[in-house]
């Protein structure tokens, strides 16, 4: 097992380059000149050539490209054009509020989009299974966007129970941007999940299982739910991007002050600095959520491990 | 009729991939939930096209007298806005260009997958080496976020967002693609094409594109609904059509400073997002239904 998860995880370095290289060559495509940025209009064109040579941007690229991978693995990100902060230390400051909403939503997605999908698979009546099923393809068809502004408009203008605006560690300001993160992410498991169900429970395993008077209970959990588990894991990892991705509408739509909400508004002063550091970590952290993805595939599937 | 299907690979003449279509087609007009998907997608888009005869009303003219009419009304049935624009006539005007986009997107990611995926799976090798690696690597990017940063750095605008949109989706397609191929690739069709003398360029395209179509056809069916709930995500956050211009993504990013006074301003353009996506995605699963032969 360990030589497993050692050589996942050397897997993943080649990957990480090719992140920080592509992302390093897309922010040369950038529009502007990062001095020019940093000292404002009204700079001298010396005061420029010399803030370009303490940069070091008329270095070759490839020294360039170095200089800014030597950076990242230190952690260090360079500073922001505008506030001149380590781009570093203002990630990390936002990063608890995003990781908070994305990993409550995520988990509010499982449990919910497990069970139901599993309640489909299983129920006797085809109307609640359709029914059910319906309601998860209103929930893979709604914007985020549009259910955060609903839910607030009736949550929190009409209704005045939560105030959904700003705050952070405080669950009463979580529990509607995490579920409007939840929605189209659970739904896609309840439809995947129910389909993955359906697919074994007339296996002849399944059968056998039933047969040797195993309580159904137990056929679930031991025999069906484990050969589904598979898929649905590969699909919580593949929505991994959309949870990230998600937070920057979701934090926009609630002002909750997190990354997505900081690479708007790294975007909008055109701070490239900021832009280019949030992506190099929002890359990063996907990487790794692969990579767990890959390690449970090992967990629970023996036969991976080996081949 | 299934059992014609089961062996596509066996002999592979014309008739036989006709008979493949036309029962996959006859599978889907017995699909009811997928029929009102595509009525309801037809209409939607009718409407929209239609938008200049329909619309009571001049999108961008402004009533100064009919600010914030609530609606209901009969001269505004969907109210009016801030500046006593009609919302009705903003709603309908407001798909032209984002299913325009969306779907143009989806032909760039689906065109570029189906090349790339054709070369990586057919040929192997170098080439198949070298594509995953990059595949690996932009897949490895948060697709949203990629493509925030790809429309900021190329500019915002709407042949910007397709293009961008267009580009984070190639990989998903061109691995798709790929598995199909290898799956393909040493079937008898192709090594009877290869033993014929025909070139590559015509196995690949000729050959195997046709049989490989149907989940090519599906994902991308499915991939439109995601394609237009993130170009109205992006016109949302001010990334794609601005908001003076009627667009639904654009209309509620208009409405967010006026939740409280005006909520019907957010509502009818989400609406109008939700149901396109929702005709769209009825429509991709009845069309997953149909071309699984397995299914049948």
């Amino acid at each position: 097992m360990l030589l497993f998860i050692l050589r996942r995880a050397f897997f993943a370095i080649p990957v990480l380059i090719g992140v920080s290289l592509l992302t390093f060559i897309m922010f040369q495509f950038a529009p502007g000149d990062p001095a020019q940025l940093i000292l404002g209009n009204f700079a001298t064109p010396e005061g420029i050539a010399e803030q370009r040579a303490i940069m070091g941007l008329d270095d070759p690229l490839w020294l360039r490209y170095l200089r800014f991978l030597a950076g990242a693995v230190r952690g260090d990100l360079g500073k922001s054009y505008f506030g001149r902060q380590p781009v570093m230390d203002e990630i990390l400051a936002r990063l608890p509020s995003t990781f908070e909403l994305a990993l409550s939503a995520l988990t509010l997605a499982v449990v919910f989009g497990v069970s139901i999908g599993i309640f489909s698979a299983t129920t006797r009546s085809r109307l609640a299974d359709r029914g059910v099923m319906l309601l998860a393809l209103l929930g893979i068809s709604l914007p985020n966007y549009f259910i955060g502004i609903q839910l607030n408009y009736i949550f929190g203008v009409r209704l005045g129970w939560v105030s959904a605006i700003g705050g952070v560690g405080d669950f009463k300001h979580l529990i509607l941007p995490a579920t409007t993160l939840a929605v189209a992410i659970g739904a896609t498991l309840a439809r995947l999940t129910r389909s993955n169900v359906l697919e074994v429970i007339h296996a002849d395993y399944v059968r056998t299982a039933r047969a040797k008077g195993l309580e159904e209970r137990l056929v679930l959990w031991r025999h069906i739910m484990r050969n589904a588990l598979i898929n649905i894991v590969t699909v919580i990892g593949l929505n991994f991007g959309v949870l990230l991705g998600g937070t920057v509408f979701i934090e926009s739509v609630f002002a909750r002050p997190g990354l997505g909400l900081f690479t708007l508004s790294a975007i909008g002063k055109r701070d490239y600095a900021q832009v280019q550091g949030i992506v190099l970590v929002f890359a990063t952290s996907f990487v790794f959520a692969n990579l767990i993805v890959d390690l449970l595939y090992g967990f629970l599937d023996p036969r991976i491990r080996y081949s | 009729m299934a059992d014609k299907n089961d062996d596509r690979s066996a002999t592979k003449t014309r008739a036989h991939a006709d008979n493949f279509w036309v029962a996959s087609l006859r599978a889907l007009r017995r699909d009811a939930a997928a029929m009102i998907g595509l009525a309801g997608l037809l209409l939607i888009i009718l409407v929209t096209l239609l938008a200049p005869l329909l619309a009571p009303h001049d999108p961008l003219y402004q009533n100064y007298r009919a600010r914030y009419e609530p609606p209901g009304g009969a001269t505004y049935p969907f109210g009016t806005d801030d500046l006593g624009r009609d919302v009705l006539s903003r709603v309908l005007w407001g798909g032209r260009e984002s299913l325009g986009v969306a779907t143009l997107a989806i032909a760039i990611a689906m065109g570029g997958g189906v090349v790339v995926g054709l070369i990586s799976g057919y040929y192997g090798g170098w080439r198949d080496v070298l594509i995953q690696r990059v595949t690996e690597v932009w897949l490895a990017f948060p697709g949203i976020i990629f493509l925030i940063v790809l429309v900021s750095i190329l500019g915002a605008g709407l042949e910007k967002v397709m293009v961008a949109v267009g580009l984070t989706l190639i990989p998903g397609y061109g691995r798709l693609v790929r598995g199909a191929v290898l799956a393909a690739r040493a079937q008898d069709y192709v090594l009877a094409a290869r033993a014929l003398g025909a070139r590559d360029a015509r196995i690949m395209f000729h050959h195997i594109l046709p049989n490989i179509l149907p989940p090519v056809i599906v994902f991308a069916t499915l991939g439109l609904g995601s394609a237009i709930l993130i170009v109205g995500g992006l016109s949302f956050i001010g990334l794609g059509v601005n908001p003076p211009a009627p667009e639904w993504g654009a209309m509620l990013l208009y409405a967010r400073d006026k939740w409280r006074q005006a909520p019907w301003l957010s509502f009818y353009p989400g609406a109008a997002i939700f149901l396109t996506v929702l005709c769209v995605n009825l429509l991709g699963d009845g069309l997953r239904d149909a071309l699984d032969p397995k299914l049948r």
